[in-house]
């Protein structure tokens, strides 16, 4: 047991080395190509030996070869050696916040309780949690702390265009290509409690590419990347159809390419993304979505394009279906619970206006989907940040529970970006992403007044 | 989607149905008794257990504890507020704006249609008083009107035409900044031209004892504008834009609100000194980089307003379900360190005290109209519901046979509306 313990710290703090110093620069080469360095993870951050990223399994179990009674006695050496220097050391940073309201969102709200944080992971929480001497101890004064907001489909921080041109069909780039570390939307981001984003390609492609998360804290990729590669983001309706029809049918999201292709249809897109599936084995990425160590991420707004990206996920037996928007996604909330697809939901039109792709969206669409037990997030979806709290806040008010809530603006959120072991809840182990708020984070008179990532605060509100 | 116009249509007609038959009930007493656990009246203090008593559609009577006259209707609340005052924006315009760039004979009346959804939108966001203008896109955009979200003729709406003009220095249409003020200030000597000559030609007409020269009927707004009877309604986009302004409004001494949009902060304290009330724009927060730094710095806009002593209206924007309605405004204002009291007057009466109707509407005070909001709960709680809205002392919504907030809430089309 002890072991096992020490055993996960040590290969926690390496993998944090690696992902620091070690591994390339913001590495984008497909994973296919990073195999053979042992590494088979689609995440540039995920431990050495770990076989596949799933979120559900912890992090010792991937590490077998290494649970040898050799090893294990080696690194306890190691780390007893560690516990006896760090004393003499000022190495290990401790921060204590008590007297504070705390939302773990993975379990019931504790009154009146402390975090500890430690060299920027949550190290223990709860209402009656030991102070270690030499910790710097912060008062909330009975405020609200709650873990950092995940916005599930995000487009801001990025350069220039998120559409490639070159083909209708582009698994092969990542989005993170785009990123562009100083751009003030991620203090934007922060502003509004966005500690961490899954940025995904636009939709005028069929199949876009990859989506890769970040954190808004940092001032490298390196620094800020969570996640390499979270999902392929594929995408129906009539950015889809429009983007495509050459130099003088630019869409609404693109330039306009010089040629004509495909595709300029709804049953074309369709037929692209059914084509692109059925050849999967010329694309790793693709690969990958067929046999679900990767989520397929559909944008779609009409009732159609969902149906459509349902169907085709059931054809091909894609185990991994994420809908993004989703603005109608309320009209089959039972075909999305009976397929276990997970929805992204982007509230970002206005019920008084016809909704984007001619959809109707409505006011409860969240709530409707958790009634039918559907997992669902929300995501940003636009070129700027948005006040997902407060989208949050009105979804409670038309429906949604405020527990759904909450997880859908955390962990939810972080699960379908394949970031939960690292965010989106405030459990021991995690990465202290947290946000202080003045009261309940639903109401829309709360305020957040500082935002931390990693232990460090990198927000206050003046 | 000519459906959801008659769906519209076929709603404002039953809320109308509805509400001359509740009227008809409220009548047969003559006085209209609302109670509440809390009163929010904004020009005073709140009121525990507070009645108003409503008479021919004025507020007769306000207080704690105070007999309800036999045979009045009772409605019951547990927070009562005013209706919300609208102080700037195009609702229920489908095309706002005149391709021409000066068309100061226009009015908002002969565009606005009654029946569109934002009306019916309006009520159940609380707001009982609308102004109408044109929109931004022109120079001398035309005059606007005051309504109410009652009825589906423009004559049951209307409470006050023309309401002001709308003047803009917002350059479109291939101008740029200079074109456009030169543009404005053009157009105001034309009318002085005319005025003078028109004078002259009286005058002449006068003396040979002809009858003299009416005035031109499209001249009349221009006139009332430079007059002072008629306020323009006068869009800043950027800071730039408000030291031109001001200078402008120096020039031919016009009454006048500004509308601003976010940056404009910085003209706080000169628009103070100038002692212009101004509608601010939806958009309340604004993100500035520091040029040397690169920090990124928050500017929460009303608050260069509240400092610099600025009487200033909310606008509401169009966005993600429900961020259109005032109430978010106010609550996220509230959020970003406005005081409560100051961001419910900046959506009730201040709009009023700006569109000149604060005798009639934007607070609970005996005399005023009585346009009252009826909500399930504070205000500013964000899961607060308008469960009925009273204008001029006639129930007008009814949160329960709201069947298009049904349809919101379920995804299920309701039964047609009878």
């Amino acid at each position: 047991m002890n072991c096992k313990l020490t055993l996960r710290r040590q290969v926690s703090r390496d993998g944090r080395e690696r992902d620091g110093l070690k591994s390339p620069l913001c590495d984008l080469r497909p994973s296919f190509l990073r195999k053979r360095s042992g590494c088979e993870g689609h995440s540039s951050h995920a431990t050495p030996c770990r076989p596949k990223d799933d979120p559900a399994k912890p992090r010792s179990e991937g590490c077998q070869p290494l649970a040898t009674t050799a090893h294990c006695l080696l690194l306890f050496g190691v780390v007893l050696l560690f516990a006896l220097l760090l004393p003499l050391s000022a190495a290990a940073q401790r921060l204590a916040i008590r007297n504070a309201r705390l939302l773990p969102v993975s379990g019931v709200a504790i009154e009146n309780g402390t975090i500890l944080i430690e060299n920027g992971k949550i190290r223990a929480i709860g209402a009656n949690v030991a102070i270690p001497a030499g910790t710097q101890v912060v008062d909330a004064g009975g405020k609200t702390i709650m873990p950092g907001i995940v916005d599930a489909n995000a487009h801001f921080g990025l350069r220039d265009t998120l559409n490639e041109q070159a083909s209708e069909v582009t698994p092969q780039i990542n989005i993170l290509g785009q990123l562009a570390p100083r751009s003030g939307d991620f203090t934007h981001a922060l502003s509004y409690g966005v500690t961490t984003a899954c940025l995904t390609p636009d939709s005028a492609n069929v199949v876009g590419g990859q989506c890769g998360v970040v954190k808004m804290a940092g001032k490298t990729p390196a620094q800020m990347l969570l996640k390499n590669v979270a999902g392929i983001r594929a995408a129906l309706g009539n950015d889809t159809a429009n983007g495509n029809g050459g130099f003088f049918r630019a869409g609404a999201n693109t330039l306009g390419s010089i040629y004509l292709r495909r595709p300029n249809s709804r049953m074309a897109a369709v037929w692209e993304l059914r084509k692109a599936l059925d050849e999967a084995a010329k694309s790793p990425m693709l690969t990958s979505v067929r046999n679900g160590s990767l989520p397929l991420h559909v944008s779609a707004h009409i009732e159609n394009d969902i149906r459509a990206a349902v169907t085709i996920a059931d054809e091909f037996k894609i185990p991994h279906l994420v809908l993004d928007e989703g603005s109608e996604a309320y009209k089959c909330a039972d075909l999305l619970a009976e397929h276990k697809v997970q929805v992204v939901l982007t509230p970002s039109a206005d019920p008084q206006t016809e909704g984007p792709d001619g959809s109707s969206p409505i006011f409860n669409t969240a709530g409707l989907l958790e009634a039918k037990g559907v997992l669902i997030a929300f995501g940003s979806n636009s070129n700027d940040p948005a006040p997902l709290l407060q989208w949050a806040s009105l979804a409670v008010k038309h429906g949604l529970s405020p527990e759904a809530a909450l997880r859908a603006l955390t962990l939810n959120a972080a699960t379908i970006s394949g970031v939960a072991e690292r965010v989106g809840s405030l459990e021991v182990g995690k990465d202290a992403d947290l946000l202080l708020l003045s009261g309940d984070p639903l109401e829309l008179t709360t305020h957040i007044e500082k935002v931390f990532v990693n232990g460090q605060v990198v927000y206050r509100a003046e | 989607m000519p459906n959801r116009v008659l769906l519209a249509a076929r709603l404002l007609l039953a809320g109308f149905a509805l509400a001359l038959s509740s009227s008809a009930f409220a009548q047969q007493s003559g006085i209209l008794a609302i109670r509440a656990a809390k009163i929010l009246p904004v020009s005073g203090p709140e009121i525990i257990n507070g009645i108003i008593l409503v008479r021919d559609g004025k507020i007769a009577a306000i207080g704690a504890n105070l007999p309800i006259p036999d045979g009045a209707t009772i409605l019951e609340a547990a927070v009562v507020m005013p209706g919300l005052v609208e102080a700037h924006g195009s609702r229920g315009m489908d095309a706002p704006n005149e391709n021409v760039p000066v068309v100061p004979f226009v009015n908002t009346a002969d565009g606005v249609d009654p029946v569109n959804v934002a009306f019916e939108d309006a009520l159940r966001d609380g707001i009982t008083t609308i102004h109408v203008l044109p929109g931004n896109g022109t120079v001398i955009g035309g005059t606007g009107i005051l309504v109410k979200p009652v009825g589906s003729i423009i004559e049951t709406m209307l409470v006050k035409r023309p309401s002001g003009m709308k003047l803009s220095l917002l350059p479109t249409a291939g101008r740029n900044r200079m074109t456009q003020i030169q543009e404005l200030r053009r157009a105001f000597d034309d009318f002085q031209t005319y005025a003078e000559q028109l004078a002259e030609r009286r005058a002449d007409q006068k003396k040979k004892g002809e009858p003299e020269e009416e005035y031109d009927p499209r001249q009349q707004a221009m006139r009332d504008l430079v007059a002072g009877k008629l306020t323009a309604y006068l869009y800043c986009p950027t800071d730039s834009d408000v030291t031109r302004a001001l200078a402008f409004l120096d020039t031919h001494k016009l009454k006048s609100v500004l509308v601003l949009g976010p940056d404009c902060y910085k003209s706080a304290p000169l628009i103070a000194k100038k002692g212009l009330s101004v509608v601010l724009d939806p958009q309340m927060v604004l993100w500035e980089t520091e040029p040397d730094t690169g920090k990124e710095i928050r500017h929460v806009i009303p608050t260069y307003f509240q400092r610099a002593g600025v009487k200033f209206a909310l606008q509401a924007q169009p966005g993600a379900f429900g961020t259109r309605s005032y109430w978010y405004q106010a609550a996220t204002a509230v959020s970003y360190g406005i005081s409560r009291s100051d961001a419910l007057r900046a959506i009730t009466l201040s709009p009023a005290e700006i569109l000149g109707v604060a005798d009639r509407v934007g607070s609970l005070e005996v005399g005023k109209d009585a346009n009252i909001l009826l909500l399930t709960g504070d205000p500013l709680d964000s899961k607060t519901w308008v469960d009925r809205v009273v204008i001029e002392g006639k129930q007008v919504y009814d949160r329960k046979t709201d069947t298009r907030l049904s349809k919101l809430l379920t995804g299920k089309e309701a039964p047609d509306a009878p």
